[in-house]
């Protein structure tokens, strides 16, 4: 991350840490922005295995399951909610590596339909699992809650949080590996990088920050059905986020998390169901135009003609 | 810089002991054995489908034997895998480079360095100075996509030379290259090994093998025919009978 990033990161962390009290607290505000910031957080998070090793997983919206019904069930057993995230992220971190093991054995589209798999299983599972899901009637849980800000502040400590790891990640050793096993997975391997335990480490990682977004999103609504944790649509949110604000870089998933969910909630109201045409005109742009997604745009932008340099960002591997 | 004391050129690294390797109905090893001495070039040849590759691919942990032990510095290797091989010193090139390629040449070499046997704080002092070795400092910031056949050649050999092998494993390093270009490999090559890494020599090539090796071995249907110096190979009347048939009057 480059100085001027840094700044811009910091800028926009004050502006919106500001944003309740100039909008002196106004509902609307503040639920916008903790969904919001809960997709963004899952495009970071699935942007470390999809992005920065280029492994398209289709499967993550099991983590998110996970989380929300690690927090889900041991509320109802009495725990603090906030003490139960721990729990749910350290779930969804065992499973991830027990799909991870055996399904990094697959590569490219292979891996992606392996994940896709497991994805939709989750679902039937926690259908049929009442006694900790509640089945198909799902989960009511308690009333008593915090306030929304508080809600708002927490997913945005969240999106800080999967900011500055993926940030590090990128700078590190592991960010290193990632990068050079989805370039070419063999050369990787020939060259020490251990590539099944860097995947497997990338994969981890998003998960525990999907399950702790889930465990939150729980509590918020207060209410779990497997169709919507586990539901198709989270999993392939995270693949269409970092997608279209530009896949492998930092800001893409925080870009295309934002339009993600302004198109959704803007839409939904005025056309039911058309955000979904919006978003598949747009994938078909970026596949067109500019592979990097708005990132990548917005610098096609900045730099006017001038020829890009091809080590600013790291484009994307991750298209199937 | 450091030459291998004379003393060690008479031990083995790697031993091959009786391995095969089958494909299905076809046997392309058969019992091969053979050892790589340290300090040494040891060539490998062969004519087309002789099994060098296969003997390769057996060596630098891609393929697992059938039959038969692989042994480095006596303790048994087969089925490791490349990244393990890495950590014990041997290391490989591919026949056809793959470089990284929205890397620079030095961040290519950068990562052998770092995921190598001897990773850790001197990567980035090892990298420049591999580069120095093979000649690429020049252009060790050129993006990889942009290198000349020859240079990516060059960037095989460096990444994996960054990784501080004991025993570097090199698949057909001069093929493609014109006679300028593969003098200057064959000059890497001999510096390499007078710096005390031994090499094992895949190639087609049979000026740059002869000029090359102190050794040479040579396969044909999967099995060692002989094995010697390199005027001894290249006037053994098996070796010429493999790469040009028996005469027939």
């Amino acid at each position: 991350m480059s100085r001027r990033e840094a700044i811009a990161a910091l800028a926009l962390l004050v502006a919106l840490v500001l944003v309740p009290f100039v909008f002196s607290g106004s509902i609307y505000v503040l639920d916008l922005g903790v969904l919001t910031f809960l997709f963004v957080s899952q495009a970071q998070a699935w942007n470390i295995l999809g992005g920065f090793a280029g492994q398209v997983s289709f499967g993550y919206a099991a983590f998110f399951g996970i989380g929300a019904y690690a927090t889900g069930a041991l509320w109802l057993r009495g725990w603090e909610p906030l003490l139960t995230l721990p729990v749910g992220a350290l779930a969804a971190a065992i499973f991830s590596l027990l799909i991870g093991l055996p399904a990094f054995r697959l590569t490219g589209p292979y891996f992606a339909i392996g994940t896709l798999g497991v994805g939709l299983a989750m679902r039937v599972v926690a259908l049929n699992t009442e006694a900790i899901t509640g089945g198909a009637s799902g989960l009511t849980l308690p009333t008593t809650i915090p306030p929304k800000l508080w809600f708002y502040y927490a997913m945005l400590v969240l999106v800080v949080a999967c900011f500055v790891i993926s940030a590090a990640v990128r700078r590190s050793r592991l960010g290193m590996a990632l990068t050079a096993l989805r370039l070419d997975q063999a050369a990787a391997e020939s060259s020490g990088v251990h590539v099944a335990l860097y995947k497997n480490v990338a994969h981890t990682l998003g998960a525990v920050l999907v399950a702790v977004g889930g465990g939150i999103y729980a509590v918020y609504f207060q209410y779990i059905h497997p169709d919507q944790v586990f539901g198709f649509e989270i999993s392939i949110g995270m693949v269409l986020m970092p997608i279209i604000g530009g896949v492998g870089t930092l800001w893409g998933p925080l870009l295309g998390g934002t339009l993600y969910y302004a198109l959704q909630d803007t839409l939904l109201t005025v056309f039911p169901f058309a955000h979904l045409l919006v978003y598949g005109l747009l994938l078909m742009i970026i596949m067109l135009i500019e592979p990097r997604g708005l990132v990548g745009m917005l610098q096609l932008l900045g730099r006017g003609r001038k020829r890009r340099p091809a080590q600013q960002t790291q484009p994307a591997a991750a298209t199937p | 810089m450091i030459a291998a004391p004379v003393e060690d050129r008479s031990q083995a690294v790697l031993e091959v002991r009786g391995v095969s390797r089958q494909f299905g109905g076809l046997r392309a090893l058969d019992g091969v054995d053979l050892s790589v001495l340290s300090g040494e070039i040891l060539g490998l040849i062969g004519p087309n489908g002789a099994g060098k590759t296969t003997l390769f691919n057996c060596l630098s942990g891609v393929l697992r034997p059938t039959a038969g032990v692989i042994l480095f510095h006596d303790r048994r290797i087969n089925g490791r895998s490349p990244h393990a091989l890495v950590r014990q010193g041997i290391c490989h090139t591919h026949q056809i480079p793959r470089p990284f390629a929205e890397m620079t040449v030095r961040e290519n070499v950068l990562v052998g360095a770092y995921f190598g046997r001897e990773s850790g704080h001197e990567a980035n002092a090892r990298a420049d100075d591999t580069l120095a070795l093979t000649g690429l400092e020049r252009i060790a910031g050129s993006p990889a996509s942009q290198l000349t056949v020859g240079q990516r050649k060059l960037l095989e050999i460096s990444r994996a030379l960054a990784t501080g092998p004991e025993l570097l494993l090199l698949d057909e390093v001069c093929g493609g290259l014109n006679p300028s270009e593969t003098q200057h490999v064959l000059g890497v090559i001999r510096e390499i090994r007078d710096r005390g890494i031994t090499v094992l020599y895949i190639e087609h090539n049979m000026r740059a093998v002869m000029s090359v090796c102190d050794r040479i071995v040579v396969l044909n249907f999967g099995r060692k025919i002989a094995e010697g110096l390199p005027h001894e190979v290249a006037n053994d009347p098996r070796v010429i009978e493999a790469y040009l048939g028996t005469h027939h009057s």
